[in-house]
């Protein structure tokens, strides 16, 4: 049938519609569209992955930094200096205190509904925490219940660095109320300084950032190590997977740092500065630098004032504080005259505009800053935070000054290395030169007479420094300045060396090399002289300065060994000798008797220079020993020491003796015997032989076998007893006692006042009270009517036993150095 | 009831009892056994760490399991069925689903469960089931019954037409207008398609209700794969696409609804900590996979990062654990799957069996697409679960028994004739 046929092709025709559409359908919803899918796939896997794995990685894990320690700082016998300890930083998490409570307040609801205990579940988080740590930290608890109020944050730092009992009592915290995770410990490291004050300004000291100051500032790199991490995978609330992911970067621990520095050393160096900036009432500060002069590596640099490095912005030096003090009323009284100049241009432009306007009484504006006067608090504080930043200074290296006579020895180093001088040249002092306008004066008004070189320089003669640089010439002198590394910084592992200040050389004049030859009218660092000083006594040789003398990483690698690095040789061994010689001469025999030590050759040069303050002096002197062959090197300085105490102010009267002591404590704590010269003898140290039970003549001639003289007490024929004991150790020129059949009295006897008394005066009154004398200072020979004592080792008053020695040093209180600047 | 024997059987009940298609039974299987394997991976954190699944790492693996097992059964006793049944039923089920869809939409407790603003679930007590997805099956079953005699009807037009009297040459306005809707409603087919409109329309508007914007997509997907395998002129579907164009257009720019969406698929970063939030732990997790990714049962982002991790976003652990060639691998096996689909639509006993397997496959194929191209980021963020994968009883059962319907139309497929 049609109708049939018809509807079997519709039929047919809709099947293969129904393929062909189906087939299309194919295409797109199994083709196209997942093509779709595995390019999207392959963007986000192969072309994204780093990216955003990255990301994920950064949230999916908690990158903890575990601190490293800090390196030690050691002296050059192992001592620590400073040290790194951990300690803890106090961290609170607002969030979870809230959380935590919401926990609490959950479980309180349930223990009420049945019936059990209410109380482990009824209290407030947030107080126990704010109230507990607020009297274990000495916070404010009001302020830390407002910073509980962010209860977005998960990190409130309420104190850093606590350890000890506070650390003990935060721990017992955490435990007794669970509260692991509402606060926390974070480890972080503590810088602790055992020696306090020892080098404050050479060691400095360490901030948030690191090392701030000296030392741990200049070697932070190496100090500080490399932080280590602790990487572990966290859930979204931050609970550790510690099963599934967790790496771990070792923290790579600091260097230590050995330095030259000797504790013992440095802690002669500053207490002599303490005791003797106190007695000459020093107002600017003083140094002393102890030098090895083989390697110039430094033994010793003091400052003053100084600081406890472990409260380094606190001043505790009195005259420091004093300064304080000074600088308070300065501040006001100049706050006071710029408000009056102010005021007064206020009130000069009113009157032109014919206003009559009331100015406020004690403020004014001042180009938008208003000015007032400072109220004693403010001008407190400002001159504290001065005082601070002026104790962190280290005047050996940081601070340039006219180095005066101690500037000779290097002029005339250099004039016998020319060969324009010799020993035997002659120098005539007139009292003084003419120089152009200028009137150059000796210390001597009257002159010096016809000196050899060696008198010159003893006796500080600026005619005969004047005449010595004259013959070395413009051009030879200021090479000199090269020569000696005068015109550049001697490289010093020190942070900050300051720059000398040295005429230019294209107008360096005659008169300038006059005031030069005798150390006036430039400046330079106390650094820069004590190295070149070195080079004229050490056989020529420049040497590079150092503090640290070796740098070991935490494994006990060696990384760096410092060497004294010879810059260079300035004179020859020989001109060197004949340095030494004549230096020691000064000591023994002229201007720096003062530092003459019986039995151990110092040689050195005293120097007194005026600053560029009006009233203002410096006084100084560089010695070493012994003076053949020196092994040590000091120099000693005072800034503006005060008129009047009692001693001149020169570098013979108050540096001389100062480094003449610390010199002998140096040898003697390096382990150098005395040798003393024929003259010394007689103050040579023996040992008192035992006598008891000689007769009176086998006990004399005992005695002079040691060289000792003798008086006796008693009329017996046998010793019974002796003053002192045997063993005892006295100098040859004291008469020790004996006691012939009779008992030596043991009642203590009171000292004597030895002050102003000659040597042999002082000998004489301690004899005769059956005390012995170990004289240090002047020698013998140098000794004038000047030299008497000034310094006894027991007060006057004190009751001693008999036989004992006493120490008594001697000098001259009226000792100068020729230093007089030109007028 | 006797045992029959084959011999027994009518033609119809020996053709119900055919083979049933082997490779996309065991692709459904292989997905099916890879899909529960990868959520124990994806869900044993959260649910150790969740009150409510008892902290057991596998509660939700083992209830998803229990499903599987029965809905393996119910996908073998449909298989079992003859699918000619399921002719008279399209329009039965299509009926249910409408007044499932209503009374979603009705707050009644216990009953409806509301969800983030979203009525879509109703509470079965053991599980939860969603209207939508009876909603999509009789979409399915009553388009391909009534599309399957379409050519019947157009027989039925045309003997309409012949008898009227030949239209005369249309003069003045009224008469062209009504000329150019006759045409159109005819020739074009425009009548023919008033009821598919009137019934994808009610659905819709019901599902957009809830609000269920992925299942309107896929009732549409459907819908529209069966009416252009029947073959409705082309032309509808480029103006419906204009239309759905059009309408996405207006939504986005004019309602605002989704707009945040829309910006939060550019950037998602704009909105790292909030918005963005799913999308960006889904992309750090698809990304950290990298080429062979992190190793099964490795993932990361499945330690509470990833919101979802174990249902619309299991997709991205499984990238993240199996990486690119894992996921290009899965990916391949569903594009298998489908094709497998269209296949057996291809090679149909029937027009209904055709129009009922391409429907189905559309539904899978469409689901399948949307879940991985949301998870990728390719479009914006919708809440739709990949088959086989993702947890949910209900659908995983739904799921297999659609499945089943295909499995049972495959037993149908002559055999090839061997010469």
């Amino acid at each position: 049938m049609n109708r049939e046929r018809k509807l079997r092709e519709a039929s047919k025709a809709a099947n293969r519609t129904i393929f062909n559409r189906t087939l299309i359908l194919m295409a797109v919803f199994g083709g196209l569209l997942f093509l779709a899918l595995i390019a999207q796939l392959y963007r986000l896997q192969i072309v994204g992955h780093e990216d955003l794995e990255e990301r994920a990685i950064r949230q999916q894990t908690s990158d903890l930094s575990v601190s490293a320690l800090r390196g030690t700082i050691y002296d050059s016998n192992g001592n620590v200096l400073a040290i790194s300890s951990t300690a803890y930083d106090v961290i609170i998490s607002p969030k979870a205190i809230a959380e935590r409570q919401a926990e609490l307040d959950e479980a309180l609801v349930k223990a009420r509904g049945q019936g059990k205990d209410t109380a482990p579940y009824d209290w407030d988080v947030e107080d126990v925490v704010c109230s507990t740590l607020a009297s274990i930290l000495g916070l404010d608890e009001a302020n830390l219940h407002e910073r509980c109020q962010n209860l977005e944050s998960q990190y409130e730092r309420l104190a850093q660095k606590v350890d000890g009992e506070a650390e003990d009592q935060i721990r017992a915290l955490l435990e007794e109320y669970r509260l692991t995770g509402c606060v926390y410990l974070q480890p972080n490291t503590r810088r602790y300084y055992p020696y306090g004050s020892l080098a404050a300004q050479i060691i400095g000291f360490t901030n948030d950032n690191g090392g701030a100051y000296g030392l741990e500032a200049s070697f932070e790199a190496q100090l500080s190590g490399t932080p280590g991490r602790v990487v572990t995978a966290t859930d979204r609330n931050g609970a550790d997977l510690m099963n599934f992911f967790q790496d771990y970067y070792d923290a790579e621990n600091g260097d230590d740092i050995y330095l030259t520095l000797d504790a013992t050393i440095q802690s002669y160096c500053e207490s002599y500065l303490e005791e003797y900036c106190a007695r000459y009432q020093v107002r600017n500060g003083a140094t002393i630098i102890v030098m090895d002069c083989d390697t110039n590596a430094i033994l010793g640099m003091a400052t003053s004032p100084t600081f406890d490095l472990n409260s380094y912005s606190t001043v505790t030096d009195e005259t420091l504080l004093a300064w304080v003090d000074e600088r308070t009323e300065e501040l006001i009284d100049e706050s006071e005259a710029a408000v009056q100049a102010a005021l007064d241009a206020a009130n000069a432009e009113e009157g032109e505009d014919g206003e009559d306007g009331e100015a406020a009484e004690d403020t004014a504006e001042d180009g938008g800053e208003e000015l007032h006067i400072l109220t004693h608090d403010e001008a407190y504080d400002l001159a504290y935070s001065e005082a601070v930043y002026s104790q962190w200074n280290n005047k050996a290296v940081n601070y340039t000054y006219e180095p005066g006579s101690t500037f000779k020895p290097l002029v005339v180093a250099a004039a016998l290395e020319e060969g324009v001088i010799s020993e035997q040249s002659s120098f005539d002092c007139g009292g003084s030169v003419q120089l152009g306008q200028y009137t150059i004066r000796c210390s001597n008004r009257n002159g010096h007479g016809v000196q050899n070189l060696a008198q010159a320089l003893g006796h500080s003669c600026n005619p005969a420094m004047i005449s010595i640089s004259q013959s070395l010439g413009l051009e030879t002198f200021y090479d000199y300045f090269y020569h000696y590394g005068l015109m550049e910084s001697t490289g010093i592992d020190l942070p900050n060396e300051a720059a000398s200040i040295v005429w230019p050389e294209d107008s360096f004049s005659l008169t300038n090399m006059a005031t030069a030859s005798f150390g006036q009218r430039f400046q330079v660092t106390p650094i820069q002289l004590i190295n070149a000083f070195n080079a004229v006594v050490n056989g020529g040789y420049l040497r590079t300065p150092y503090v640290v003398s070796s740098i070991v990483d935490s494994e006990g690698n060696v990384t760096y060994e410092a060497e004294g690095e010879v810059v260079r040789q300035v004179i020859s061994e020989e001109t060197s000798a004949r340095m030494r010689t004549m230096l020691e001469g000064v000591v023994t025999d002229y201007t720096g008797k003062n530092a003459y030590m019986a039995g151990y050759r110092i040689g050195g040069k005293t120097g007194t220079s005026q600053t560029l303050v009006e009233g203002e002096n410096i006084v100084s002197f560089v010695g070493f020993a012994p003076a053949d062959d020196p092994e040590v090197i000091a120099l000693v300085m005072f800034d503006t020491p005060t008129e009047g105490t009692g001693t001149a102010v020169s570098g013979g009267a108050m540096a001389a003796p100062v480094a003449g002591n610390l010199i002998a404590d140096i040898l003697d704590y390096l382990g150098y015997d005395p040798s003393y010269s024929e003259e010394d003898v007689t103050g040579a140290m023996v040992t008192m032989p035992n006598l008891e039970g000689m007769s009176e003549e086998e006990a004399r001639s005992a005695l002079r076998a040691v060289g000792l003289s003798c008086r006796t007490v008693g009329s017996g024929e046998t010793v019974t007893g002796q003053i002192p004991a045997h063993g005892t150790s006295i100098p040859q020129n004291n008469t020790v006692i004996l006691y012939l059949e009779e008992e030596p009295p043991t009642e203590p006897v009171e000292m004597p006042n030895l002050a102003g008394m000659t040597p042999e005066q002082v000998l004489v009154a301690l004899n005769n009270a059956g005390l012995f004398l170990r004289a240090t200072g002047v020698s013998g020979s140098a000794s004038s009517g000047n030299t008497v004592c000034i310094d006894q080792s027991v007060a006057a008053g004190t009751l001693v036993t008999p036989g004992y020695v006493i120490t008594a040093q001697f000098g001259d209180r009226t000792a100068t150095d020729g230093d007089v600047l030109a007028g | 009831m006797p045992w029959k024997t084959k011999r027994d059987l009518t033609r119809e009940e020996q053709w119900a009892y055919g083979p049933i298609d082997l490779p996309f039974l065991m692709l459904t299987l292989l997905l099916l056994g890879i899909g529960l394997v990868m959520l124990f991976s994806a869900s044993a954190y959260t649910a150790s760490m969740e009150s409510q699944s008892g902290y057991d790492p596998a509660y939700y693996f083992k209830r998803q399991a229990v499903f599987a097992v029965l809905g393996l059964i119910v996908m073998y006793g449909i298989s079992r069925i003859n699918y000619q049944q399921l002719r008279w039923l399209g329009a039965l089920a299509l009926a249910v689903s409408i007044l499932l869809l209503v009374l979603v939409l009705i707050p009644i407790d216990g009953l409806s469960i509301s969800v983030n603003n979203a009525r879509r679930w109703l509470n079965l007590g053991i599980t939860t089931f969603q209207p939508s997805e009876t909603a999509k099956i009789g979409v399915v079953m009553f388009f391909a019954s009534r599309l399957s005699k379409r050519h019947l009807e157009q027989q039925r037009h045309l003997a309409q037409q012949k008898e009227s009297s030949r239209p005369r040459r249309p003069v003045g306005m009224l008469e062209k207008a009504v000329f150019a809707v006759r045409t159109l409603g005819e020739k074009a087919g425009l009548w023919e398609l008033i009821p598919y409109i009137v019934v994808l329309g009610v659905i819709a508007f019901l599902l957009m209700r809830e609000p269920h914007m992925s299942g309107t997509l896929l009732v549409f997907a459907a819908g529209a794969a069966i009416l252009f395998a029947a073959g409705v002129h082309w032309g509808w579907f480029v103006l419906g696409g204009a239309a759905v164009a059009a309408a996405g257009w207006f939504i986005i720019a004019v309602v605002g609804y989704n707009s945040s969406r829309i910006a939060i698929w550019q950037d998602p970063w704009s909105d790292a900590q909030g918005a963005g939030y799913q999308i960006i732990q889904s992309l750090y997790a698809v990304a950290s996979g990298g080429l062979t990714g992190l190793g099964f049962g490795l993932s990361r982002q499945k330690y509470l990062y990833l919101p979802e991790e174990q249902n619309d976003f299991i997709f991205a652990v499984v990238c993240e654990e199996l990486g690119f060639i894992g996921a290009t691998l899965i990916v391949l096996l569903f594009a298998l799957l489908v094709l497998r689909g269209y296949w057996l639509a291809l090679h149909a006993r029937d027009r209904f069996g055709s129009l009922l397997v391409v429907g189905i496959t559309t539904l899978l194929a469409t689901q399948v697409f949307l879940n991985i191209a949301v998870v990728t980021n390719l479009i914006p963020t919708t809440g739709i679960s990949l088959p086989f994968f993702s947890y949910g009883g209900t659908a995983l059962v739904i799921q297999l028994a659609e499945i089943g319907v295909v499995l049972s139309v495959s037993r149908q497929i002559p055999a090839p004739r061997h010469g």
